[in-house]
């Protein structure tokens, strides 16, 4: 590809979309597959990497569930347990989550969407990508290792996390999880970057703020709390290494005693690594979340033929929910011991974050009204989003509140809770955007019987699963035991574990089903037209699959992105490119 | 769109620039809530910086002069002025390993106080982004082109630098 490689990224004096030939894709195997700059390519492999990925995370899914519900059989050792939960839940948020949805349809979409014809800065965004894949390679490396993988939990709370010696886990284990996760935050604050800089100097002529489609509004909000968040996350894992293998005490309080010896460390607190774990945490949630909403925006204006309901004020809550996300992480940490105060006011901020969420989930039901909808897989799993969305909104309230939370912490009410929102409610939000925008990637339409079933085994066993946790947790059972069965006040909750469990390798299983949807549609899908659901965003201005380049002329944006059903046309719809 | 006229180019960059930047205060605001809470532990007391802590400030303060004076003359003169800052820039690089080495000798350094683990941390991310922004010089340098956002850059790297030193006066 003729991009003009050498362009530094600070001062960057030639331009910086990345190909100076028109739209001469780039020859070879390597530079068109592998190492290539083409934002839709990179958002493909960052798709692949997390279905790779959410392999294993699924699988240590199952394995926890075959040990919480049969515990007698002991498939992991005690030790192995705490490694299998922490390196689930690191995987599946980081390694899947965010860059499926993020990474993977953020990169697709955006420049396609904007009408741009890559990212701003094509080199940046490939050396992303390339980053994190050693950061994967890390992450997995981990589970081999002598000691075995982290085992602190995917918060890394310290001293667990902080004393080599502390648990098997945290010896080599824990330096490879630290590392990977360097890689994860570098790559991803490249990305974020890359995002905010093409949305605001890239679009289309015509294309103004307030004619992006709320997916792009969406991407760049989670963009900029992901740059603003991950940092003092960095700055504390650059601690912890230093408590580690310096010796240094920041977070590690004197008095200490490993076995027989007292530990030189003085004066530190392990607290403050999770004021600055959480204050990356909360965010973390949104960066995720936010991208799975906009889709649900986009994916519902298209399938329901009708504009969605409140476009500016949907943009006004996300800037609102975004900041009121980044003064709440407290919330995570009620029962640290916190001034009574402290909590009251973290609860109200907390509590204050429903009011704008609400705002988009009224919009999102609104926007079904006088709908005429289309029930394709897209849509259904846009609507699941929704439904989603109330029921891990509900929990939320409980959890927000210091009240109520001091009774809930660590149990598995908590786990119900995130497991919806930061869980299902993005992984319908990758599946919806799967179906919707296929078409774009490979030229073919995804199965839609395969994938009503597909949404079937989601929703109903995801559902299930974890509102069922939701009463487990009321009953007081606990999350992280290795055998709930040996203490009788978690009797109550550990009758519904098998229940549990059977929901659980059934949703593994239609994930399956996707996966085998997803490559069988690649190669033998139905063919797709240039625009297969009569859509109005930019991206269907052009071919399918969208070739190098994006499109065939500068592409001008002459009306809003969600045009359907105007007044006094034949056409149910009015694309935004037309005038 | 065959590429980005020239103003957008530039603009793009200046995006680019100042969010990192924006991801880089980020950095610091973590390191300086994790200083406030670890100040009130029992085992913090006074550092006292040596003189070479100053002589390096005055380097890369002087630094950031030369290379805003790079910036604005662009005449041969002005050529001059370029790698002048990376002399000056390698110097205070070479002064910080020299105020590191100064100090572990002291017995203040890395893990025997709190202060000098905060130092050591904080003066090595701010060497670690100088870095970065050395290689830009350099390569300006190489391509015989004048700095304009490097300089922002450059000079936002001193402001951090002052902050620094003032956190650790506190102490």
């Amino acid at each position: 590809m003729a991009e003009r490689s050498g362009s530094g990224v600070l001062s960057a004096p030639t331009a910086p979309v990345g190909h100076a030939g028109a739209h001469s894709a780039p020859q070879g195997y390597l530079r068109r597959y592998v190492f290539s700059t083409d934002h839709k390519v990179i958002g493909l492999q960052y798709l692949l990497t997390a279905m790779f990925m959410a392999l294993v995370g699924g699988g240590l899914a199952a394995l926890i569930r075959v040990q919480v519900a049969w515990p007698t059989l002991a498939v992991v050792a005690p030790e192995t347990y705490l490694s299998v939960v922490t390196m689930h839940g690191t995987i599946m948020v980081f390694f899947v989550v965010s860059l499926a949805l993020v990474s993977g349809f953020g990169n697709f979409l955006i420049p396609l969407q904007i009408g741009a014809r890559d990212m701003a800065y094509p080199l940046l965004n490939a050396l992303s990508y390339w980053t994190i894949v050693p950061g994967c390679l890390l992450m997995l490396l981990a589970f081999f290792v002598e000691g075995g993988a982290a085992a602190a939990g995917w918060t890394a709370y310290p001293p667990l996390s902080a004393l080599a010696e502390a648990v098997p886990g945290s010896g080599l284990g824990q330096t490879l999880w630290l590392l990977a996760m360097a890689l994860f935050i570098a790559s991803f604050t490249m990305g974020g970057l890359n995002y905010i800089t093409t949305i605001l100097n890239c679009r289309a002529k015509g294309m103004t703020l307030m004619r992006m489609p709320l997916s792009v509004w969406m991407f760049f909000v989670s963009a900029i709390l992901g740059v603003l968040a991950f940092p003092p996350l960095t700055a504390a894992a650059l601690m912890l290494l230093g408590d580690r293998h310096l010796g240094t005490s920041f977070f590690l309080p004197g008095g200490l005693v490993f076995g027989e010896e007292v530990l030189a460390h003085e004066g530190g607190t392990p607290l403050l690594f999770q004021h600055l774990f959480w204050f990356l945490g909360h965010p973390e949630v949104y960066v995720i979340v936010l991208p799975a909403v906009g889709i649900a925006f986009d994916v519902i204006a298209a399938h329901a033929r009708r504009p969605p309901f409140g476009y500016r004020i949907s943009v006004w809550a996300t800037l609102l929910i975004a900041f009121l996300s980044m003064i709440v992480w407290g919330h995570h940490m009620y029962v640290s011991g916190m001034n009574p105060l402290v909590g009251e006011y973290f609860s109200i901020a907390t509590v204050s974050i429903t009011a704008p969420f609400s705002v988009l989930g009224i919009n999102l039901i609104a926007s079904l009204w006088r709908a005429k909808i289309r029930f394709t897989t897209a849509m259904v799993f846009a609507l699941g989003i929704i439904s989603v969305i109330g029921t891990g909104g509900l929990g939320g309230l409980y959890l927000g509140t210091s009240t109520s939370d001091i009774y809930f912490h660590d149990s598995y009410f908590v786990v119900g809770h995130f497991h919806l929102m930061i869980g299902v409610v993005t992984l319908m939000g990758t599946f919806a955007a799967c179906y919707h925008w296929f078409p774009k990637m490979f030229g073919r339409l995804m199965d839609e019987r395969l994938g009503k079933l597909h949404f079937w085994l989601t929703y109903v066993p995801m559902m299930a699963v974890f509102v069922l946790m939701h009463y487990q947790g009321l009953s007081g059972m606990l999350r992280r035991y290795y055998d709930h069965s040996m203490y009788a006040f978690q009797a109550e909750g550990i009758r519904l574990a098998r229940t549990i469990s059977y929901f659980a390798f059934a949703a593994i299983a239609g994930q399956l089903l996707f996966l085998v949807n997803f490559g069988w549609s690649a190669l033998r899908g139905r063919r797709a037209s240039e625009n297969p659901w009569e859509a109005t965003s930019m991206e269907w201005n052009t071919a399918s699959p969208a070739p190098h380049g994006n499109f065939e002329a500068d592409p001008v944006a002459r009306r809003g992105p969600y045009d359907y059903a105007p007044p006094g046309s034949r056409q149910d719809f009015a694309p935004q490119w037309t005038a | 769109m065959d590429g980005l006229s020239p103003t957008r180019s530039e603009r793009a960059a200046q995006t680019l620039l100042f969010a990192f930047l924006a991801t880089v205060v980020m950095l610091f605001a973590g390191f300086t809530s994790a200083w406030l809470i670890r100040r009130t532990g029992s085992d913090w007391g006074r550092l006292a910086l040596p003189r070479l802590a100053y002589l390096n400030t005055a380097v890369l303060l002087l630094s950031s002069l030369t290379l805003e004076l790079a910036r604005r003359d662009r005449r041969a003169r002005g050529r001059l002025f370029l790698p002048l800052t990376l002399l000056l820039a390698l110097l205070f690089l070479a002064g910080q390993v020299g105020l590191w080495r100064a100090l572990s000798h002291g017995g203040a350094f890395v893990t025997s106080t709190p202060q000098g683990a905060f130092l050591f941390l904080l003066s090595a991310v701010h060497a670690l982004h100088l870095l970065g922004g050395i290689a830009t010089l350099a390569w300006l340098l190489h391509r015989r082109a004048a700095p304009r956002l490097a300089a922002v850059y450059w000079h936002f790297l001193g402001l951090a630098w002052l902050y620094v030193l003032g956190l650790l006066h506190l102490a």
